[in-house]
């Protein structure tokens, strides 16, 4: 994908750079860009490293299994042939999103897919790499914090006001997507699954 | 009060999981430091992606080519009910948390934070996700390709977030 996607934006960038006039900032972007990367990638470290070690002591903790028990249902359904090992990542993964740590639901996804990934043979993502990436780019957070608090800061009368439509939008957008997701991603699956 | 709230959220988790390591007898420091090294081995797999992206992203908006797009989708956008001073947050929600975040900034400053595009926006950010980005994050440490099929129906689905988004806003408030 991206290798369409990005010489695309870059090639229609500069085009579009030139059309305006505006190819000192396009310029002055590039280097930005290196600067946002290195930043990104240093911030990043340290977060993927203190819950990749966080998550390593829970492994080993009884916690986890709790989790995976309450999960179960959700996690068997949909990622019924992989390792235990994997699942473990998803569970944590869907755990974090749903309480909102975004920060390290990312390490867990991350890993969880690399787990995946070791059970699968293909050139292309497994069906069920494919739903787990489709349900991380759906929203299933279930206080929005962030946005709220930017609400606040931002002088709003009523911050919390936006959790009820939040809800119904994400929920909605969840079920449609995630079953379109399944219908035509993880065929297969579903007959295994079953 | 959600900041107060909030500040609990990860010291209570830390706290939950180093007593669960000492109740269970666990080797704490050694098994941490050992999940540290993995996440190290993994941010560098990310790099590349990271620059990548950081680079096209940034290249495409100094171009100017968001606001273009703005002018002529704003019209169509207005027909499914998306208001048309969104049409940047429309381009912008699945690459870039952190652009969307500048925007919605500008909307909240221009029209107010309460008013009913502030709440659209508010509702967009809190209920889609950074679609492409993620699946970029996601699959950039293993070396597999994305398919189209799982790319239309990750956008499709982004869309769906901020056009009801923008409907149910309209019918609450």
């Amino acid at each position: 994908m991206l290798n369409k996607i990005w010489p695309s934006m870059i090639i229609l960038s500069i085009l579009f750079g030139i059309l305006n006039g505006r190819m000192m900032e396009v310029n002055d972007a590039i280097y930005v860009s290196f600067k946002d990367a290195v930043e990104m990638c240093i911030n990043f470290l340290g977060v993927m490293c203190f819950w990749s070690g966080m998550v390593k002591i829970l492994k080993h903790t009884k916690i986890l299994d709790k989790f995976k028990k309450i999960l179960k249902p959700v996690v068997n359904k949909f990622f019924c042939d992989e390792t235990e090992k994997a699942k473990e990542m998803i569970t944590l993964n869907i755990v974090s999103n749903i309480i909102g740590i975004g920060n390290a639901a990312t390490p867990m996804g991350i890993k969880a897919m690399e787990e995946m990934d070791k059970n699968n043979n293909s050139k292309k993502l497994s069906s069920g790499m494919n739903l787990f990436l489709l349900l991380n780019t759906l929203s299933i957070q279930v206080i929005p914090t962030t946005i709220i608090s930017i609400r606040a800061a931002q002088g709003s009368q009523n911050s919390g006001k936006i959790i009820l439509p939040v809800w119904i939008v994400s929920i909605i957008t969840l079920i449609i997507t995630m079953l379109i997701g399944i219908r035509i991603l993880g065929k297969e699956k579903n007959d295994e699954c079953s | 009060m959600m900041n107060v709230v909030e500040s609990f959220i990860i010291p209570g988790l830390i706290f939950i999981i180093i007593c669960a390591s000492l109740k269970d007898k666990i080797k704490t420091f050694d098994v941490f430091s050992e999940g540290v090294k993995e996440g190290m081995s993994t941010v560098i797999n990310l790099f590349p992606t990271l620059l990548a992206l950081f680079l096209s992203i940034n290249m495409l908006r100094a171009s100017g080519i968001i606001n273009y797009l703005s002018d002529i989708f704003g019209g169509i956008l207005e027909l499914v009910s998306i208001p048309k001073e969104l049409t940047s947050l429309v381009f912008l929600k699945p690459i870039s948390a952190s652009s969307c975040m500048a925007i919605a900034t500008d909307i909240f400053n221009q029209y107010g934070v309460d008013s009913i595009l502030g709440l659209i926006t508010s509702t967009i950010l809190g209920a889609t996700e950074t679609t492409l980005y993620t699946l970029a994050i996601y699959t950039g440490a293993i070396k597999k390709k994305i398919s189209k099929k799982l790319l239309i129906i990750a956008i499709f689905g982004n869309f769906l977030g901020i056009l009801l988004s923008s409907i149910i806003c309209k019918i609450i408030f």
